[in-house]
């Protein structure tokens, strides 16, 4: 599973490796205080569980055949989420640092194209709203 | 026929909480947008950004529809 509405544990993503790999490699986003200027005070996540969920798999698939690495697990948070909560969490397992840094970088920039997963930011002055994100490719 | 359309993000915002039941004439994906825009005029800012649908597979242009199908609509994401 690749979608959670609890608090992301870190520690077994990175019990997850194996004696073949010298590198690990964790990535994590946080809700940060401020956006475009404006301070915030909270996030909500939604998603299309159903295509997220297929969506991630496939992201793990591809990261690990294209930069040849021995695993990518990728966990999004749901729900409503305060400052300083982990909203998303990649990590990496590979022989070596250089495919680890690769592979890293090529997930979280297409879980940002691909999967169905949208905010919605809450600021201090008792305003929200959802973030303008990337258009699918399936889009009519 | 009747369909079920099941919007998400902020496309609730416009279209009301799912599922809204619809009754559309339109053959394939392509077309239950172009009715969409039609008969909402609220999701300009949406025109050519939202995606179908259906189950677990996203629809192309020319899917087809069908009579009680459940099709959701997804708008830019942004998860992260």
């Amino acid at each position: 599973m690749h979608l959670t509405d609890q608090p992301i544990a870190l520690q077994p993503l990175l019990a997850s490796n194996s004696d073949a790999c010298g590198a690990s490699l964790l990535f994590t986003g946080t809700v940060r205080e401020h956006n475009d200027g404006r301070p915030v005070h909270g996030m909500r996540y939604t998603a299309h569980a159903a295509l997220a969920e297929k969506a991630l798999a496939e992201i793990c698939r591809e990261t690990e055949q294209q930069y040849a690495i021995e695993h990518c697990h990728i966990v999004h948070r749901l729900g409503e989420l305060a400052l300083g909560d982990i909203s998303v969490a990649i990590v990496v397992h590979s022989a070596h640092r250089d495919a680890a840094y690769q592979a890293s970088r090529f997930a979280i920039e297409a879980l940002k194209k691909r999967v169905p997963i949208f905010k919605q930011e809450f600021y201090s002055d008792g305003e929200a709203r959802y973030l303008d994100g990337e258009t699918l490719d399936a889009a009519l | 026929m009747k369909i079920k359309l099941i919007p998400y993000g902020p496309l609730v915002g416009v279209l009301g909480e799912p599922p809204l039941n619809l009754e559309l004439e339109a053959p394939d994906a392509q077309a239950l947008l172009a009715e969409l825009h039609q008969r909402f005029p609220a999701l300009e800012p949406w025109t050519q950004r939202i995606a179908c649908a259906c189950g677990d597979s996203l629809l192309g242009p020319h899917s087809e529809i069908h009579d009680g199908d459940e099709i959701a609509l997804i708008p830019p994401v942004s998860g992260g």
